[in-house]
């Protein structure tokens, strides 16, 4: 191939990179945020996700979900790589896995009661943290799915789980955040 | 998801509303998330709505992911982060 073969199709390439994946950083940049809770943990894992979607961009179909794949990169960095060589590692609440994991893969039985003029009294602030205390499968399953507005399809092949266990797992993370804030509404005397 | 609403209407064929809420709630986390097929719907506004544990659930998660999303502060990525990329890209030849 000559040198001008080669340069006409990087040039192909790196343009079908940018329409195809480029406007997707800011989300990206915002469930890195999340996860590593740290900006410049972000800027890095974000900059990671880009530049392997880069290198494999040969496996990638055009025109197929490129935000889906894109936050599959991003999450499979975070928890092989990026964990690892995190400044703040990440947080395991033990109870949470051991209930997960003891439970298999159906959902727990109870749910939790918890009133929806008790969540409109509270500050966004609360809700917010205590996504942010879940475990990581938990609270990345609750930012993709209710934030993101990733189908079911789309998160079982992001987090490469079946769909089954996307729903349980959804279904186990929308109790544990409804148990933290009931805990919360209980400790500020709203009823709940 | 057949499945989960005959099974569920089969077990509460006496009283469909939630004997089994852990399986209504099944339906109403796929209301929420419109992955619920037509029979769930279906079934969904015909017993689950008359069941006021389901739909607390139901109004309160909408509540949560309503109030998320309005606190949701959506960062944009840096420019630098940008400049970083394109010209990590570039010089891969």
């Amino acid at each position: 191939m000559s040198d001008m073969t080669t340069s006409n199709a990087k040039l192909e390439k790196d343009k079908l990179f940018q329409s195809e994946f480029m406007p997707y950083i800011d989300p990206l940049y915002n469930f890195a945020y999340r996860l590593t809770f740290d900006e410049d943990d972000a800027n890095d894992l974000v900059q990671e996700t880009y530049l392997k979607a880069y290198r494999f961009f040969d496996s990638y179909q055009q025109g197929t979900n490129a935000k889906a794949w894109l936050f599959r990169i991003l999450k499979n960095s975070f928890i092989n790589d990026f964990r690892k060589k995190s400044k703040q590692p990440a947080k395991v609440d033990y109870q949470e896995v051991e209930s997960y994991y003891n439970s298999e893969d159906t959902p727990q039985e109870h749910t939790i009661d918890l009133r929806s003029d008790t969540v409109q009294h509270m500050m966004g602030d609360e809700i917010t943290n205590a996504l942010n205390s879940l475990g990581v499968d938990f609270r990345s399953i609750i930012i993709l799915c209710d934030l993101e507005g990733f189908t079911y399809e789309e998160l079982s092949k992001i987090l490469d789980i079946p769909i089954g266990t996307v729903r349980s797992r959804l279904h186990r993370a929308r109790n544990l955040l409804k148990e933290k804030l009931k805990d919360y509404a209980e400790k500020r005397g709203f009823k709940s | 998801m057949q499945e989960l609403v005959g099974k569920h209407t089969q077990d509460n064929s006496k009283d469909p509303c939630c004997e089994d809420c852990s399986k209504c709630i099944e339906i109403v986390n796929l209301i929420l998330d419109c992955e619920a097929n037509q029979e769930q719907v279906a079934f969904f506004e015909n017993n689950i709505k008359g069941c006021n544990k389901c739909m607390t659930h139901h109004d309160c998660y909408q509540s949560i992911v309503t109030k998320l999303k309005e606190k949701q502060d959506k960062k944009c990525c840096p420019d630098a982060i940008m400049s970083a990329i394109k010209n990590a890209i570039d010089e891969k030849a």
